[in-house]
């Protein structure tokens, strides 16, 4: 029923050079697709490096004694320290701290210091003033204790103890 | 899966072993030179975008040829058909009797399944379990098929 000819007939037919360029016209596309893509790729990474390396510049967020209080680097530097939600957490204090404040939700709490000199406010305000060589001390508030102290890179932190 | 660059070496290589195998096929199973260009084209760049790991060439003929139908059946779902390209257009410069480009001509007329069938066993040689394997069917079913084509052909050429 199939004789020869028609099948010679039928293998005569040749892919028509057309054929290759839709091919090499598409790959070509792709190509660029996909660089374009990695490139955008390539740009979403460095983006965020730059972030995260912007945000490693910044002092921790306040954590620090289970408060929302965060220090803002300026001097004096202002703390809210409920002492009922104390964390052990590491504070960082970005600036030498010649008068640390702190705002206690206890006014009657028990508070006393290392080093320096406290005053407390009526309104549970405390302003602890530093010597200007001070490496380290420690805040006792309500029998709890927190030791002040700088690194070599000269970053101020208060750690409960 | 090789890198792109290397895909892209080799699409030589693979186009001159497969382009015209699939494009005499996809012209035999669509109306159009147009959609058969299409249909190769896309099997060529499926390819080239994500290859399949081969065990051998009868598994890698195998993949292309099973790729390229689906694209036809594709093709041929599509609303718009593009015009009808004559059978003269596209053979080589070999003579033929007249009976063998109506023969041709009649193949492409019949229903997918049975030309699909009479072409890869009787015209590309392809063996009853290869052609099954390729049609993801039974050799009874391909067995099938290739009677009810014949029988299709028997009719129309009588016809005539």
């Amino acid at each position: 029923m199939f004789p020869q000819e028609a099948k010679e007939l039928y293998r005569s037919i040749h892919a028509p050079e057309s054929l290759r360029q839709k091919i090499d016209a598409h790959t070509a596309s792709l190509k660029t697709t996909r660089r374009t893509w990695t490139y955008y790729a390539a740009a979403a990474a460095c983006f965020v490096l730059l972030c995260t390396a912007a945000i490693s510049l910044f002092p921790s967020p306040a954590t620090l004694f289970g408060i929302d209080g965060e220090i803002i680097g300026s001097t004096p530097v202002c703390v809210s320290m409920p002492v009922r939600a104390a964390r052990n957490d590491v504070m960082l204090i970005s600036e030498v701290p010649k008068e640390l404040e702190f705002t206690l939700d206890d006014a009657d709490a028990d508070v006393t210091v290392s080093l320096g000199d406290v005053q407390i406010e009526e309104n549970g305000t405390i302003h602890w003033s530093l010597p200007a060589d001070t490496e380290n001390a420690v805040l006792t508030v309500n029998k709890t204790s927190y030791l002040l102290y700088c690194d070599d890179t000269g970053a101020w932190y208060m750690q409960k103890q | 899966m090789g890198s792109f660059e290397q895909n892209r070496n080799s699409l030589d290589e693979i186009y001159s072993r497969y382009a015209d195998q699939l494009y005499r096929l996809a012209f035999t199973q669509l109306s159009s030179q147009q959609d058969a260009e299409d249909a190769v084209a896309d099997v060529f760049v499926k390819y080239l975008a994500a290859p399949p790991v081969f065990r051998d060439e009868n598994h890698e003929k195998a993949w292309f040829i099973r790729v390229l139908i689906n694209r036809c059946r594709d093709i041929h779902r599509r609303k718009a058909v593009r015009a009808y390209t004559p059978l003269d257009e596209v053979v080589g410069n070999i003579a033929a009797p007249e009976q063998s480009k109506q023969l041709l001509e009649q193949i492409r007329t019949l229903p997918e399944k049975y030309r699909t069938a009479i072409l890869l066993h009787y015209f590309e040689g392809f063996s009853l379990e290869e052609t099954a394997s390729m049609l993801h069917c039974t050799v009874s079913a391909v067995k099938m098929r290739l009677l009810r084509g014949r029988n299709e052909l028997k009719k129309t050429l009588k016809g005539d």
